[in-house]
């Protein structure tokens, strides 16, 4: 078996392009997610009455369906209601439908894990409840919360492979046309492997490490 | 008469530092030892080597004449002969107190459950806990436990049984129960190595004391004279820092201020 | 319109039970080569064997940095290529599924095994339990409260994941529903049906999941 090396270094153009659909799918979807997040967050927080209901179902309702279900859903079945979307509108729209959920989890329980006696301590040194959101709460919960955001960004970053099946032309999809056409099968599958093992192997060894850092969530080294 | 336990040269290494230093210690058998030392001298990593909780580097140790360093030692068929009883007690959370005392006879030594039952409600009974046969763990006080913990290991049959400053993590008040089931084993005949701080303890129940610091055995000799009259300094610092806290003055804070 | 779906929906209705039995099939067999490879790599890991961890992180970061569905690719590609093996997508979605969740159920139980008491070991060791018996009468019994809220997790994310399985030509229930769609062209039930097909089946799971991650969170 030998490597077509000359067709391998032919794509790499094609595959450069491929890579940046992938990372702009997968950060515009963690933009939206997040905005999606803050705001679910918030109501939940806050119990919002009504909308924080409404907030659990969705998140409920995202996080026990396969993104795939849901890609299909907004890019065929939307349609026929008369909603036609793009391939890669259809991708954002769907990654943010569950990127939103499970950041949306990731920050509540970052505020929750944050200690009554905080709460306590800074209403007992006269804080307004919006102070006491804003200087002892949010900057705790953030700094508790980063690991699970960044394991969840990393997802949502891998999930972005999910997308090729509608016709996004990120590093999956330009694989599977480039069999398709040129059947050189391995030398893609190769080109695959290396392509995510750069992207996505430097991201989940700093998640580790950043795990490791942040273990007790503690403050000052 | 060759001795029970034989420690030859023994050294023990944490990475670059060696915690035991040639350490040469025979105990007979149905001899009670008691090793006394400061903080990190090496008294609880001698008792975990002997154990086969950790490796030892170098020198010989032996067991009834049985060389425990070679490659052929099977420690399993060791631990049986060697009981040891810890700090913080490690009875098994999940387990009643029965099923804590029958796993090692039953699953390790495959008795019968009706005979290994009996032996541990016996031994159970004799340390005033029959009552708690069926409890959990978590529902016993610490002394409780240690006491369970020390019959666990009672119920294996052992040759010798360690303890490894058993009395340091329980509430004052529960010291003396278990004391005194050690002192019960004492009486009965059994081959005791212990790692206390209780020092009247160890003057009491003591036919040798050990005294070691920085890895080494510095002296060994019976409890009466090195109580009375240690002989090395180092040892009478040691002893000075325990019977401070009995001398002190009554007025101690008018003194200070 | 409402009567009509609800007959079209039972006419498809054995078509659409198969494909289910084919992703519940994947689903399940995926779950059970999770759970005793990811239960083998928990025990495997704790063992200290410096060699043995360096090979097992290399699994498991192989499994965090390539997507599933590349994986799947892999394997439905890759396998004939390489090692001109052949075998049928179906068995290539299990095998990727079993694969990438005993790495997941595997760090989990690492890591439940990892947070008992190092006394519970010894004290194990110093009655002259072998290592399997340790194993299995002390450590991973008291491992189980904490790894199973996880591991449930995890078979929620496995059922999700075998959807994936229609790209290599699984014919599960997503493909069943396709090619009603292509017959009917009620895309919205169809799409509708089988959303709530999966959440009843991951919802009941992440539920069980809380519910006993909160029981067990004081014991």
């Amino acid at each position: 078996m030998t490597f077509d090396t000359a067709f391998m270094l032919s794509t790499l153009p094609a595959f450069l392009k491929a890579v940046g659909v992938t990372l702009q799918v997968g950060l515009i979807a963690i933009a939206t997610s997040l905005l999606v997040a803050v705001f679910n967050a918030a109501v939940l927080v806050f119990r919002t009455p009504y909308l924080w209901r409404l907030v659990k179902g969705y998140v409920e309702l995202a996080r026990n369906t396969p993104l795939l279900i849901q890609l299909f859903f907004v890019y065929f079945a939307l349609p026929t209601l008369g909603l036609k979307v793009s391939g890669f509108a259809a991708a954002i729209i769907t990654m943010t439908f569950m990127g939103g959920a499970y950041l949306t989890e990731v920050l509540r329980a970052g505020v929750e894990a944050v200690p009554r006696a905080q709460l306590e301590s800074g209403r007992s040194i006269g804080l307004s409840e919006g102070q006491l959101l804003r200087h002892v709460i949010l900057p705790q919960a953030g700094i508790l919360s980063l690991p699970a955001l960044f394991a969840n960004f990393i997802f949502l970053l891998k999930e972005t492979t999910v997308v090729s099946a509608v016709a996004v032309p990120e590093i999956l999809y330009t694989t599977k046309n480039y069999i398709a056409l040129y059947y050189k099968t391995y030398e893609m599958l190769a080109v695959l492997t290396l392509l995510c093992v750069l992207l996505f192997l430097p991201l989940s060894l700093l998640l580790r490490h950043l795990e490791r850092r942040l273990q007790h969530g503690q403050f000052g080294n | 008469m060759s001795a029970l336990i034989e420690f030859q040269g023994f050294n023990k290494f944490f990475g670059e530092h060696q915690v035991l230093k040639g350490v040469d210690l025979q105990v007979q058998a149905g001899e009670v030892v008691v090793i006394l030392g400061p903080s990190g001298c090496g008294k609880s990593t001698l008792l975990r080597c002997l154990n086969g909780l950790e490796e030892a580097h170098g020198g010989s140790l032996r067991l009834d004449g049985q060389d425990l360093l070679g490659p052929g030692t099977d420690w399993r068929q060791v631990r049986q002969r060697v009981g040891m009883v810890f700090q913080s007690y490690h009875l098994f959370g999940h387990m009643s107190v029965i099923d804590n005392l029958l796993l090692g006879p039953l699953k390790v030594q495959k008795r019968e459950r009706a005979e290994a039952q009996a032996q541990a409600e016996a031994l159970l009974a004799r340390v005033g806990l029959l009552d708690k046969r069926d409890a959990f763990p978590r529902q016993l006080s610490g002394g409780q436990q240690q006491r369970i913990a020390i019959v666990r290991s009672l119920c294996m049959n052992p040759q010798v049984m360690l303890f490894d400053e058993v009395t340091a993590a329980l509430d004052p008040e529960m010291v003396k129960e278990v004391l005194q089931v050690i002192q019960g084993l004492a009486r009965d005949g059994m081959t005791l190595l212990i790692v206390t701080h209780e020092m009247a303890f160890a003057r009491a129940v003591a036919d040798r004391i050990v005294f070691m610091e920085a890895g080494r055995i510095l002296e060994q000799s019976d409890p009466e004279s090195f109580f009375s009259q240690p002989r090395t300094a180092r040892a009478q610092q040691f002893l000075d820092k325990f019977s401070f806290v009995e001398s002190l003055p009554k007025t101690l804070h008018k003194e200070l201020s | 319109m409402a009567s009509s779906a609800i007959e079209l929906l039972l006419v498809s209705l054995p078509q659409l039970a198969k494909g289910a039995g084919q992703t519940l099939a994947i689903s399940a067999l995926g779950i059970v080569f999770a759970t005793l490879g990811g239960v083998l790599y928990g025990v495997l890991a704790t063992l200290g064997k410096r060699a043995v961890n360096i090979a097992l992180q290399i699994y498991l970061e192989l499994f965090r940095a390539i997507p599933v569905l590349v994986w799947l690719y892999l394997v439905f590609f890759g396998l004939p290529i390489f090692f001109s093996l052949s075998i049928p997508s179906f068995w290539c979605a299990v095998l990727v599924l079993g694969l990438w969740g005993a790495s997941e159920v595997g760090e989990v139980v690492r890591g439940a095994l990892a947070s008992l008491p190092r006394g519970q070991r010894e004290a194990g060791l110093s009655i002259g339990l072998s290592g399997l018996q340790l194993y299995g009468h002390v450590l991973l019994p008291q491992a189980l409260k904490r790894m199973t809220p996880p591991t449930i997790n995890i078979y929620t994310r496995i059922v999700k994941t075998s959807s994936l399985a229609v790209l290599i030509g699984v014919v599960d229930v997503i493909k069943a529903g396709q090619q009603i769609i292509e017959r009917t062209y009620e895309s919205v039930l169809i799409y509708g049906v089988l959303f709530l097909f999966f959440f009843f089946i991951c919802y009941p799971l992440s539920a069980a999941s809380r519910a006993l991650e909160r029981r067990w969170a004081h014991s």
